[in-house]
């Protein structure tokens, strides 16, 4: 059997020293690396490729949920926590299983046999938490990851698998749907004006005609985004 | 609640022994004065009538005496069995005279034995409410321990309430799982971190039971607190305190700075890179104490959760200084704090 790769991410030395000495203790289990916070653990995924991460939850920069969401889905995640409170939505996001602190041997055991059958047979990707609106947005490119919180996002557009972010000046690429993206966040803030634009509300300076029914927003900082008539529509509702 | 009818094994207990008291109460004076056993049917359902009055003249007894006011108990109880006793005897004149035909004996012996069947009867009653009376003392007595007994667990019920809303309970989790990596790794240190932990919690349960705590031991309690986080968070967790002299004998409710130090360490140091400064400054502004818990603030941080602790701060300082006390929270970067101001004076 091949040695099942291991990260360790936990901000507290203790947690992860308990974590240590339990994977330490069998031989089919390599760990590769530990880290301290949620930007190295996307960093060293990115770049050792482990199996299985083991999350904590509550960390500084990057939270576990938007660790999970960075790394490609070639590693599984098991989540390790005081809290029994993200249960669900870490199960639904597809988290191979959610361990409490303190951890027991045989249990972290149980959910490695877990990660393995899972690494064998993987789910349909279904990796966003439904029904939570995050308060920024998270974007790895390479082993850099970024923090974008929302209402520095300016608009978003879509480009084939993935979507541009536009956040002062700067454009951040990340795989997503913008469907995806727009069902995450609060209609009344982020409006769909078009098939390829989701615009922050807030930027919104005005709508000029450029025909006959046809429009396009102008941000503050003067941007110009075409707006179709189903996007109009949209506009008007909340205006 | 009558102390005897409401209670079927005391009623039954009554009743076996009134009847025949009544009986004997009424039958044998009129049999000392010769009368005959077969005119006397008429005398023992009047006797067992004696026990509709019996029941009634603790209610009479009781009402006279809130009415008297207190300490009047035995000349109402007095009062109300003589005129139990009377309107038992007139029913009984009002009854021969009708009889007369069928027991003509009792027309002629009932004048005669009229006064002593009144001071008869009326002891027999003295002595039924004195019964009475100390029953329902003995009763009021026990309903008083059980009231007390009651609210002394709701006291204390409170106060673990209190307890579990002032420490989180994942802090204990996350200190299990400490000791628990501890314990291989580092012995001595699983042993002094139980400890630890055991005095913060005894310390802890012990100033929740009560009402106010010195600002300054307060402040240690938080203290040790912190020095136990400080094994998960290690170098990331620093703690600064100063209390002004003249501030530390402040009483405050207990465990009043729990949600915000423990607010400090989730916020600014669980959730900042490099951890930082917990701060805690309680000084004396003229009649008023201001305590400022300050911790490191992670600029793009932006997480929920601050909410319920605080509130309840809020709602502890209202409710012991009702429009005196304030608490301002500035969520400024570097650093996010939190000030409490309220008066000096004790809390009542």
């Amino acid at each position: 059997m091949n040695r099942l790769k291991v990260i360790l991410v936990d901000d507290e030395a203790p947690a992860r020293m308990v974590l240590r000495e339990y994977l330490d203790a069998d031989p089919t289990i390599e760990v590769l690396a530990e880290c301290g916070n949620g930007f190295d653990a996307v960093r060293a995924v990115a770049e050792l490729h482990p199996d299985v991460l083991l999350l904590d939850v509550q960390m500084p920069r990057l939270d576990g949920f938007e660790v999970m969401e960075l790394v490609g889905r070639d590693t599984v995640v098991i989540f390790v926590t005081a809290h029994d409170e993200y249960a669900i939505k870490a199960f639904d996001i597809h988290a191979v299983d959610y361990l409490l602190k303190p951890v027991a041997q045989e249990r972290l055991q149980h959910a490695l046999t877990r990660a393995r059958q899972r690494l064998a047979a993987p789910p349909p990707p279904l990796r966003r938490p439904a029904g939570s609106q995050p308060a920024r947005i998270v974007v790895r490119s390479g082993a850099e990851v970024h923090v974008i919180p929302l209402d520095r996002l300016d608009f978003v557009e879509a480009q084939d698998d993935y979507i541009a972010l536009h956040t002062s000046g700067r454009v951040l690429l990340k795989e997503q749907t913008l469907s995806d993206l727009e069902a995450r966040l609060d209609p009344r803030r982020f409006v769909r004006i078009h098939r390829s634009y989701l615009l922050n509300l807030d930027r919104l300076a005005g709508l000029e005609p450029t025909g006959r029914d046809s429009r396009v927003a102008v941000l503050r900082d003067g941007t110009r985004l075409p707006v179709s008539r189903s996007g109009y529509g949209r506009l008007e509702a909340l205006l | 609640m009558h102390p005897i009818a409401s209670h079927p094994r005391r009623l039954q207990l009554f009743v076996a022994v009134w009847i025949p008291a009544t009986l004997i109460l009424v039958l044998a004076p009129y049999r000392a004065v010769g009368g005959p056993w077969d005119q006397a049917w008429p005398l023992i359902v009047w006797a067992v009538s004696l026990t509709v009055p019996a029941l009634a003249t603790w209610h009479i007894s009781r009402s006279w005496t809130h009415s008297l006011g207190t300490g009047s108990t035995f000349v109402a109880a007095a009062a109300s069995a003589l005129a139990s006793a009377g309107l038992w005897l007139a029913a009984g004149y009002a009854g021969m005279s009708l009889l007369g035909p069928v027991a003509p004996i009792l027309d002629h012996l009932f004048p005669r034995l009229a006064a002593l069947w009144l001071a008869l009867a009326t002891s027999a009653l003295l002595v039924l409410l004195a019964t009475h009376i100390a029953l329902s003392a003995m009763e009021e007595g026990r309903l008083a321990a059980q009231r007390a007994l009651q609210a002394n667990l709701a006291a204390r019920d409170a106060e673990l309430r209190a307890l579990r809303a002032q420490v989180n309970p994942h802090f204990l989790f996350n200190c299990l799982n400490s000791i628990s990596a501890l314990t291989t790794a580092d012995p001595v240190a699983a042993r002094r971190m139980c400890l630890a932990l055991a005095d913060f919690f005894r310390d802890a349960l012990q100033a929740g039971s009560k009402d106010s705590i010195r600002l300054g031991e307060e402040v240690a309690l938080a203290q040790r607190y912190l020095e136990i986080e400080r094994v998960r968070f290690g170098e990331r967790l620093a703690v600064v305190t100063h209390i002004d002299a003249d501030a530390a004998d402040a009483s405050v409710p207990p465990l009043l700075l729990q949600p915000l130090v423990e607010n400090a360490v989730v916020h600014g140091i669980a959730s900042v890179l490099d951890g930082g400064t917990i701060r805690i400054v309680a000084r004396r502004i003229e009649d008023h104490i201001q305590v400022t818990v300050s911790n490191p603030n992670d600029a793009d941080g932006a997480r929920p959760g601050l909410g319920i602790g605080l509130s309840n701060v809020r709602a502890r300082l209202e409710t012991i200084w009702p429009g005196r006390s304030t608490v301002g929270v500035e969520a400024a970067t570097p650093d996010f704090s939190v000030t409490l101001t309220f008066p000096v004076e004790g809390i009542s």
